[in-house]
């Protein structure tokens, strides 16, 4: 997933307040979409092994490029959806903060990050194995790599906007690395894309009823999906 | 005669292809390196690192351990609690 790995104080106690007003107001948004409607209990516990999933995984270092992390935020939004999904995200980032990986302050940034790459993998998902009539490999591979490339370059224009209180290089410099930087990001996308891609796919294949909501539609005119609905 | 792959999708895995590709050069120019590194590296910020636990194989953990064992053993009760409560409704519908 795509995180702003930057310590407290980095960013100006203006910028962080500004962020976290915004994380709040979108946060907002979600829990109003979510007022009155009856959330099923089947949801709330997607939503709740997400979380803990979600959580476990991210604290977790790669060994690869150097050392990188998941933490399957497309897949969450592909399997809580996009307002389950963002107090998902909201919840791994507090915790997160908690355990000493990342900072307090960067809470709100985060989570308007992580929240683009739940709502574009829910409804990346939905657009590309409804309307395009993909497999679902091809399908979550493809919305979680999209997603994530979209959050790596929101992280250059949230840090090049904000910028750092203790930084020795000017605005220009920060941005040529900062693309550096998202092209890595891009690259692990790539690689979270396929673990989604291969983890959706087994889902479907085992509990396909965990993936009805993302898939509303998918099979309605597709001959292939209803041919064969586990592909 | 093997399946012929659908154009769009041909499409969507050149794309990954190409970012894939762009992301390895973009590790080649700036090097091997953690995710903290490279941020501290980018923005030119001073940083003490974060706390990182013991590894292996080249996994680690990048949270403090005690905080993370307790917060996944809450995680894990919650989605326990959530699980029952939807075999409990399940059961009556």
């Amino acid at each position: 997933m795509a995180h702003i790995h930057l310590e407290d104080g980095a960013f100006s106690p203006l910028w962080v307040i500004i962020w976290s007003l915004l994380a709040a107001g979108a946060m907002t948004v979600v829990l109003y979409t979510l007022r009155g409607g009856k959330m099923s209990p089947r949801k709330l516990a997607i939503a709740a092994m997400c979380t803990s999933v979600g959580f476990a995984v991210f604290q977790v270092s790669i060994p690869i490029f150097g050392g990188i992390h998941l933490n399957l935020t497309p897949l969450i939004g592909i399997l809580a959806g996009p307002a389950l999904g963002s107090i998902s995200v909201l919840a791994i980032n507090v915790f997160s903060a908690a355990v000493g990986h990342g900072g307090w302050g960067m809470i709100g940034p985060n989570t308007l990050v992580n929240m683009v790459e739940v709502i574009l993998g829910y409804y990346g998902y939905r657009l590309i194995r409804a309307k395009m009539r993909m497999d679902r490999f091809t399908a979550g591979a493809a919305a979680a790599t999209l997603a994530l490339t979209v959050s790596a370059l929101m992280i250059v224009g949230i840090v090049v906007v904000s910028g750092l209180q203790d930084s020795e290089n000017t605005a220009q410099e920060t941005l040529r690395n900062m693309l550096l930087l998202a092209g890595v990001n891009i690259a692990v996308g790539v690689v979270e894309g396929l673990v989604t891609g291969y983890i959706v796919s087994f889902i479907g294949r085992i509990r396909p009823d965990l993936l009805a909501d993302a898939e509303r539609g998918a099979a309605k005119g597709n001959p292939a999906a209803e041919a064969r609905p586990d592909a | 005669m093997p399946e012929e792959m659908p154009r769009g999708r041909l499409a969507i895995y050149i794309l990954m292809a190409a970012a894939a590709v762009l992301g390895v050069l973009a590790v080649v120019v700036t090097g091997n390196m953690s995710m903290e590194d490279r941020y501290a590296n980018a923005t030119g910020a001073n940083t003490t690192g974060e706390e990182e636990g013991g590894g292996f194989l080249g996994f680690s953990l990048e949270a403090e351990l005690v905080g993370f064992v307790v917060i996944c053993a809450v995680l894990a009760v919650v989605s326990v609690l959530a699980l029952r409560q939807l075999r409990r409704k399940e059961g009556e519908g």
